[in-house]
């Protein structure tokens, strides 16, 4: 799967794809693609008091295209791990990432999010959430604070721009 | 009512039946009771004192001593607000066969409490009416059977 | 019907509900809690006194210094050392700082969630820029800062904070005033909150919640006036409360509390004594147990330590607010579905806190 998702089917799909990998186009692709970072409203932990202020008029990382608090995630490319993941929760983080189209992106945001972080010996947390989702960006912090949400999206512009996102084959 | 006042009068009420009532300080008061006076004792403490509102439940390990203990926080609540009193009430039980009376006939808010207890604990409530997983995820008991994670014996990875 | 309402939901976050429905008509709502446990009782028996301090502010972001005020009395009570009086109105000046942080958040929430962008704006806006900005003069950091210590503060206030704070909470004053203009006062608002989700006085107590959600219900229970603790019983304040027992009673406290705290913080660095701000602790915690209580921003605290003497508790448990605010959600039985939304920002149910 590369960037045209499941639009179309049999030789078109393979058309499309061997035409916009050529250069030109794909730089037109990655391009549409940097400005309309929409996350999915899923709050894991403590991260989401920062995640929240980063949304808010002084940080505003809308300015940056990420148009947070929108409604359904069929309709959302990005998702913040925003803090500690629980085994409970790890169940449904992964369920909503697989609902979720493609292409995805993923920023573990805050210390439990990479590595376990303070929690980093109990009994019910997931040691970082790149054991279930491939992440694209870390945001190292306890929490970190909103300018540091702010660069990692523009760290994430830069990868998609490049081209270099880590896109899983397959559904 | 004066904390001294009440001491006296759950030792004259209540006797041998329970341990000796303990002021740890200004406002706070432990009484120890075996689970079969709990009931009666609680009864008692509500209707003579109108200690109505209860603050937490929690469980205690002590493994050396082979029990656990549980722990009623109680206190007064008016109009006019709370009474500064906090009488606790501990509750030994037995390690083995962990089973004790559940309040919540007296008082309906350690419904929570007590489910919390039951599940990190493993202390059976009886006469719960919800004795269901609240905080573990849905896998626990396939992950770690007949585990408690509060429970001394449940070492975490470092220790 | 049933269906569930998060953990991906706008504005519920890290929580779920169960919920039966009968055409428009909350049969049962049932709170599922658990997604953040993160195990923060059984962690600190393995930690040391001073190391549990970040960890047990972690359980309630937006309101970290009640949580630590708590831990800290329980351990000066078991070492049984008196705190300087300046440490103690500094630790007042915090925790209103904190309460002011935690209701501006949970009204940009409430805004969000009745459809009101505004009220999501301002509050956060005015919440960085004003609140935000004054505790991390003072502490260090923007929301996670260990700062209530055994024993005191980590460090004195710096110079200039009493000119700075003061011009904030001016300007905070104003912008309260257009809060109640824009939200409170909204005929809109009102219609949605107004005799939505009563609960009466008797049942308030008889289900333990605690906090505004009390004294929405008329009952006046507020651990800084009941059993005084800090520097509360030296300073002059009100208790709002609100007969009603409905979701507008509820907001209308937080909002109040709001206005009042600005007025505690004033007096405190007013009032504010010379002298040390922290006194040398141990390590090492005689044996003994103690349970300290302390009114947070939603509701009353309590800590119960048991010590055994050695550097590390051997029990550590926190009865949080929103746990006990659990049976609130009883609540949205017999109410529609559209009225689930004022209920539940009316509780300012905080999963971190209940699940630790």
């Amino acid at each position: 799967m590369s960037a045209v998702g499941n639009a179309f089917v049999g030789r078109l799909r393979s058309l499309v794809e061997k035409i916009v990998n050529v250069n030109p186009i794909r730089y037109l692709v990655n391009w549409s693609k940097l400005y309309s970072l929409w996350p999915v409203h899923l709050t894991t932990a403590c991260c989401s008091v920062e995640f929240g202020a980063a949304n808010c008029p002084r940080f505003d990382i809308g300015r940056m295209g990420v148009a947070a608090f929108f409604g359904s995630l069929r309709q959302c490319d990005l998702i913040i791990i925003e803090g500690t993941v629980t085994k409970k929760m790890a169940k449904r983080v992964k369920k909503i990432y697989s609902q979720m189209p493609s292409p995805r992106y993923v920023i573990a945001m805050g210390a439990c999010a990479i590595s376990g972080g303070l929690f980093y010996n109990s009994y019910n947390i997931i040691k970082g959430v790149d054991k279930i989702l491939p992440v694209d960006v870390y945001v190292p912090g306890c929490p970190p604070r909103p300018e540091a949400l702010a660069h990692a999206v523009l760290l994430l512009q830069d990868k998609i721009r490049k081209g270099r996102v880590n896109i899983t084959k397959g559904e | 009512m004066n904390e001294a006042q009440i001491i006296d009068e759950l030792r004259d009420k209540f006797g041998e039946r329970i341990g000796t009532p303990e002021r740890l300080r200004q406002h706070r008061i432990v009484v120890t009771v075996e689970k079969e006076n709990l009931l009666d004792l609680a009864k008692f403490v509500k209707d003579t004192y109108d200690l109505n509102y209860a603050i937490s439940v929690s469980g205690i390990d002590y493994p050396e001593q082979n029990k656990f203990v549980v722990v009623y926080h109680l206190c007064k609540m008016s109009e006019e607000g709370h009474l500064p009193l906090v009488l606790t009430l501990k509750v030994p039980v037995n390690r083995q066969t962990p089973r004790t009376p559940s309040l919540i006939s007296i008082w309906q808010s350690v419904e929570w409490h007590e489910r919390e207890t039951w599940e990190l604990f493993g202390i059976e409530f009886e006469g719960h009416p919800k004795l269901e997983r609240l905080l573990l995820h849905e896998d626990w008991d396939e992950e770690f059977p007949n585990q408690f994670p509060l429970r001394k014996d449940f070492l975490l990875e470092d220790e | 019907m049933y269906f569930s309402v998060g953990p991906q939901h706008p504005g519920s976050g890290h929580f779920r509900m169960k919920i039966t429905l009968q055409g428009d008509i909350i049969l049962n709502a049932e709170p599922d809690p658990g997604f953040v446990h993160r195990s923060v009782e059984k962690i600190a028996e393995t930690r040391e006194y001073l190391q549990n301090v970040p960890l047990i502010e972690r359980q309630c972001l937006s309101d970290v210094s009640s949580v630590t005020l708590a831990y800290a009395m329980g351990i000066e009570e078991l070492l049984g050392i008196e705190v300087p009086p300046r440490a103690q109105y500094i630790r007042v000046i915090m925790c209103e700082l904190s309460r002011i942080m935690s209701h501006l958040y949970w009204l940009a929430i409430f805004g969000i969630f009745l459809g009101h962008s505004t009220m999501f704006m301002w509050p956060f806006g005015d919440r960085d820029i004003l609140i935000t900005e004054t505790a991390e003069k003072i502490a260090g950091a923007r929301v996670s800062y260990s700062y209530i210590i055994p024993g005191g503060v980590r460090y004195d206030l710096p110079d200039g904070i009493k000119e700075h704070t003061m011009k904030t909470l001016d300007y905070f004053q104003g912008r309260l005033k257009e809060y109640d203009a824009i939200f409170f006062s909204n005929p809109i608002f009102k219609r949605r909150t107004k005799g939505v989700g009563v609960l009466s006085r008797s049942e308030a107590i008889r289900l333990g919640v605690t906090g505004p959600t009390l004294r929405g219900s008329g009952v006046r229970g507020d651990i800084r006036k009941d059993a005084p603790y800090a520097a509360y019983d030296e300073l002059d304040f009100e208790i709002p409360v609100y007969s009603e027992g409905d979701s507008y009673s509820r907001s209308l406290v937080r909002f109040r509390e709001m206005k009042i705290s600005s007025s505690i913080i004033r007096q405190a660095f007013e009032n504010l004594p010379e002298g040390d701000f922290k006194v040398k602790t141990r390590k090492k915690v005689p044996e003994g147990e103690v349970f300290s209580r302390v009114e947070a921003a939603r509701g009353e605290l309590a800590c119960y330590l048991i010590s055994d003497g050695t550097r590390k508790p051997y029990r550590l448990k926190m009865s949080t607010p929103s746990f006990r605010n659990l049976p609130g959600f009883s609540l949205m039985k017999g109410c529609m579905l559209a009225d689930m939304p004022p209920i539940y920002m009316s509780l300012d149910y905080w999963p971190l806190e209940t699940d630790r």
